[in-house]
């Protein structure tokens, strides 16, 4: 009796930490958007003449449905002009990409590839997670409708994390973000109000983006169809193509193209709101972006000087596919031109350190970002620094600011996080019977978002599909923590973060 | 500008003690009536005479204590200058290596990484076995000193974290550690002794006991076979992974042990923590060896626990079909020779300590992250950890992972294949020895790497083994600017 008590005493205290309800309202409303979006490809397939329509329907009525129920009955919570707190805003971030690729998957199962439960998911969290490894095979026989809608999950994907690091990593001082915390919002309370207003500048710059690299594919000679989801996947940072062969099917035209807005897209996106603004200078003088673009070149230079020593290939054609693919990993894109397991160890090894630095902070680039790196370097300049002249004050600027100690240490942390996590996701797969360098490169496609796996169970389109389905769910749940910046989900699992 | 002469007369009496150290292989050989012999005398004497010149122009210059920067300077000098005059037997007598594979196999001796260029070590005449284990064994008792006194002192990667245990302040430091070396190498005479004596019981022949007996005690793992420990499969399994254990442990906890204090050593956060994650891959891979191909389960278990032994206690010895296993283990091994053993022996890597501390760092940092106002410190074995301490310490960590990534896109940019350049990184940057991928697993030994692979493994042990920073502050121009 006494013990009843007790737990519906501790029920009522749980319920009075933390309200969900907001949570579930705004992940309502983002169900609801993305049930919509499914209407996209139904029309597309139902003007092709493909029965595939049907599924896109179901899906889209069940996820609307589920959405406006989730949203309705948590509508009340929320008083207008009121913020989420620092805790919702963690549970909001794992919640959102969690759920929404499990209704993303909802049309994978109802229609054509039917994929089994573990696929869907896959494929949609890969897509809502701008990762680009797939499951599928025969991706060119699909209806076109499959194809558009793999393409808008990542674009959603894309835009929904550009606005997550932009709004919420900053207040969750999620490695090191609080150091752009000035540039974006000041306090948690006004979160609402003013991610609207960055909100509509980003998703238009956004848009503006895809238009022009759809356009730009377009006019170089893609199919109408194929430009438009090579864009949305190319501004994504994502990788889904819509061709088994990837970039291998299109002229060489195209890969400059992709090349210059794969740069773009893992640029930091405020930047370009200031650019729009009138405003170059930030641009220009970013450190992070010089850094990034400065890697990126001597990378490309490099493979290229390799692969012209060893296997006298032409400048012009070896800088190109070098280029495209360093760019395409580098970013966390995951295009593949060509056969990469050919391209002799040393290009190989530098393409998995080049997927491990990733974009910029605050754009659609995965892994660690260049901005960690250029703190982290920092830091242990000054620490050898200090070494031989212990009582000299050095202190780690970056952009002319200092950078405070909590920063640093943010940094590291996630440095030394993302390395356990790299490593454990590594042993968990390879547990599952893979062996050592394909689960050493899938725990690096899926912790750093990037797309291709490399090694003997992977299919010669590069499909995952051969991995055993624990070792595709293990990639899921890497592709997630990679994507939301390890902390703002570890954090979830803390019995401190539950109580009050 | 600093004073270099008091570290180069260091180093000349250091050399002069090689040579005269060299003068046993030699004996050993022409005993056997080799021409070897003679090769080694005349290495001998070209260290003995280098050795006798250095000392004698710089003489007397040792007066007072050595500063910080002459520390920073001796330990790099010693490591790279020593294996150069150690390196001239191989160059000169038997194997006939060049000298850059010669300075390989000698810095991989004084490192006690392991890692060894010479396929058909057991046609090797008996010198030079037993110059390899004694390498192997001077290195481990020299780094055992170097890690209790000078990098705390140098505050190498939050080593400093141990400076009150060992020494109070600079000024005191050399007559303690007078004291304090003393008590060491009694220690380590003791184990290699009493290791020696094992193995013979369990039927080593004398060299192979001596050779091998010095090799683990160093956590070196030079074996004079190249089968390794297959030769002595069974209980010499079972006695090399006690006395690899025992190799990897703080030693200060010994000097404790022999004043009759033995609650140090048991109560010791790292020395548990290391046996305990020892044990865990241990039973994990013995399981799924098991499971995975129907092995008996003596000689899984038995051949994991040596194999992993010797990779987590950076030793390198191998037995059986383990290097073969493949999969699961690898990656395994991977994690735990990242790791390494306890720091404060003669064993490298990451080290247990600085693992743990960054294991409670993290921690910390996700505590904080949900309660942005709360204070909270990072403890480890009950004390607070500085803020310099956890810096130093973690950019130790941060540091050491991206060399490895350097050094494996080093190493296959010379055309080694990813897993073996990954695995040539891993093994000699942690001073490990065990090797791993296509490359290594025809012979064992590193025989078949380019020499540009060759040189820049050469280069990771020694900064594995310095702790990397000593190496890398003596390379900037602002060390020697006053």
């Amino acid at each position: 009796m006494r013990q009843a008590v007790d737990s519906r005493a501790l029920a009522l205290q749980v319920c009075d930490m933390l309200d969900l309800r907001p949570v579930g309202y705004i992940i309502g409303l983002l169900l609801a958007t993305l049930g919509a979006m499914m209407l996209f490809p139904m029309a597309l397939d139902y003007m092709s003449g493909d029965r595939n329509w049907m599924a896109f329907l179901e899906a889209s009525v069940v996820t609307c449905l589920a959405g406006a129920l989730l949203a309705l009955s948590c509508a009340n919570s929320t008083k207008k002009g009121d913020g989420i707190t620092l805790r919702q805003s963690f549970v909001l971030t794992t919640g959102t990409w969690v759920a929404l690729p499990a209704f993303g998957a909802l049309p994978f199962i109802l229609g054509m590839p039917d994929a089994t439960v573990t696929n869907a998911m896959f494929e949609a969290v890969s897509g809502m997670t701008t990762t680009g490894t797939t499951v599928f095979t025969g991706l060119d026989a699909l209806p076109p409708g499959v194809n558009l809608w793999r393409g808008i999950l990542q674009w959603l994907g894309g835009l929904g994390i550009v606005i997550v690091a932009l709004i919420f990593l900053p207040v969750m001082k999620v490695g090191g973000m609080q150091f752009f915390r000035s540039e974006g919002f000041d306090t948690l309370g006004k979160i609402l109000p003013r991610a609207l207003d960055i909100s509509s500048a980003l998703i238009q710059i956004y848009i503006v983006l895809t238009i022009a690299c759809a356009a730009s594919y377009f006019a170089l000679g893609m199919s109408g169809f194929d430009a438009v989801v090579h864009a949305l996947t190319t501004v994504s940072t994502g990788g889904f193509s819509s061709s088994d062969i990837s970039f291998g099917k299109f002229a060489h035209s195209m890969e400059i193209v992709a090349i210059i807005f794969m740069l773009l897209a893992s640029m930091p996106f405020i930047r370009f709101v200031q650019v729009t603004q009138g405003n170059f200078t930030p641009l220009w003088r970013d450190p992070q972006v010089r850094a990034y673009l400065r890697w990126n070149a001597y990378a490309a230079l490099g493979v290229t000087a390799y692969e012209m020593y060893h296997f006298n290939r032409p400048f012009l054609e070896s800088l190109r596919e070098s280029s495209f693919n360093i760019v395409s990993t580098f970013s966390g894109t995951g295009y593949a031109s060509i056969d990469l397991s050919t391209w002799g160890p040393f290009p190989f090894v530098l393409l998995i350190m080049v997927g491990l630095i990733g974009g910029c902070t605050s754009s659609t680039g995965c892994s660690v970002k260049v901005f960690r790196y250029l703190i982290l370097f920092e830091a242990i300049r000054v620490q050898i620094r200090r070494l031989h002249s212990p009582s000299a004050i050095l202190e780690v600027r970056y952009e002319g600011r200092r950078v405070g100690n909590d920063v640093i240490n943010s940094v590291i942390v996630f440095f030394t996080l993302f390395i356990l996590t790299f490593g454990v996701v590594a042993v968990a797969l390879s547990l599952t019977g893979l062996e050592t360098k394909t689960a050493f490169t899938a725990s690096w496609t899926a912790v750093a978002n990037i797309g291709p796996a490399f090694g003997a169970e992977v299919g010669p389109t590069g499909a995952v599909d051969a991995f055993p389905a624990t070792a595709r769910w293990i990639m899921i749940a890497g592709m997630l923590v990679g994507r939301l910046e390890l902390l703002s989900v570890y954090v979830l699992f803390l019995a401190r973060f539950w109580r009050n | 500008m600093i004073e270099i002469r008091p570290v180069a007369y260091v180093i000349g009496r250091i050399l002069i003690v090689l040579a005269i150290l060299m003068m046993a292989p030699a004996l050993v050989d022409l005993y056997d009536g080799l021409r070897n012999g003679w090769r080694i005398c005349e290495a001998a004497l070209v260290t003995g005479f280098v050795g006798v010149c250095v000392v004698m122009t710089t003489q007397n210059a040792l007066r007072t204590t050595l500063s910080v920067k002459q520390a920073y300077l001796l330990t790099t000098g010693i490591w790279t200058v020593v294996p150069a005059f150690g390196a001239l037997p191989f160059y000169l007598g038997a194997p006939h290596l060049q000298f850059s594979d010669a300075y390989f196999e000698a810095v991989s001796g004084i490192t006690t990484t392991g890692a060894t260029v010479i396929f058909g070590l057991d046609e090797l005449p008996a010198g030079m076995n037993l110059w390899r284990g004694m390498l192997n064994w001077l290195g481990g008792l020299g780094i055992a000193f170097i890690a209790m006194i000078f990098l705390p002192l140098m505050r190498v990667g939050g080593m400093q974290f141990f400076r009150t245990e060992g020494f109070e302040t600079f000024g005191k430091e050399l007559p303690r550690a007078t004291d304090l070396a003393v008590e060491l190498a009694r220690v380590y005479m003791l184990l290699t002794v009493a290791c020696m004596i094992s193995y013979g019981l369990v039927g080593m022949t004398a060299l192979d006991a001596i050779v091998n007996g010095a090799a683990t005690i160093a956590t070196g793992g030079f074996s004079p076979s190249d089968l390794s420990f297959e030769k002595y499969s069974g209980a010499g399994e079972y006695v090399g992974t006690v006395f690899m254990l025992l190799g990897s442990l703080p030693y200060l906890r010994y000097v404790q042990l022999i004043k009759g204090d033995a609650k140090p050593l048991w109560r010791d956060a790292q020395a548990r923590a290391y046996l305990r994650w020892l044990a865990l891959a241990v039973g994990v891979v013995t399981l799924w060896q098991i499971a995975h191909s129907g092995m008996a389960w003596e000689p899984a278990f038995r051949q994991s626990l040596f194999n992993l032994t010797s990779i987590m206690s950076s030793t390198g010895f191998f037995s059986g079909s383990f290097p073969a296993w493949g999969g699961f283990m690898m990656i395994v091994a991977f994690v735990i020779g990242t790791i390494g053993a306890c720091s404060g022996s003669s064993a490298a890597g990451l080290s247990v300590f600085r693992v743990q501390v960054a294991l409670a760092a993290l921690r910390v940092h996700l505590a904080q992250i949900t309660s942005p106002n709360m204070v909270a410190s990072v403890k480890y074995d009950g004390r607070r950890v500085e803020n310099d301490v956890l810096n130093g310490l973690i950019l130790f960590f941060t540091g050491y992972i991206l060399l490895m990534g350097i050094m494996t896109v080093g190493i296959s940019l010379s055309g080694v294949d990813t897993v073996s350049a990954l695995f040539a990184a891993w093994t000699t940057l942690g001073n490990v020895g065990y090797g791993f991928g296509p490359l290594v697993l025809r012979t064992g030994t590193f025989i078949d790497f380019p020499q540009g692979a060759i040189a820049i493994m050469t280069v990771a042990m020694l900064l594995g083994r310095l702790g990397l920073l000593a190496i890398l502050v003596i390379v900037l121009p602002s060390f020697y600017r006053s």
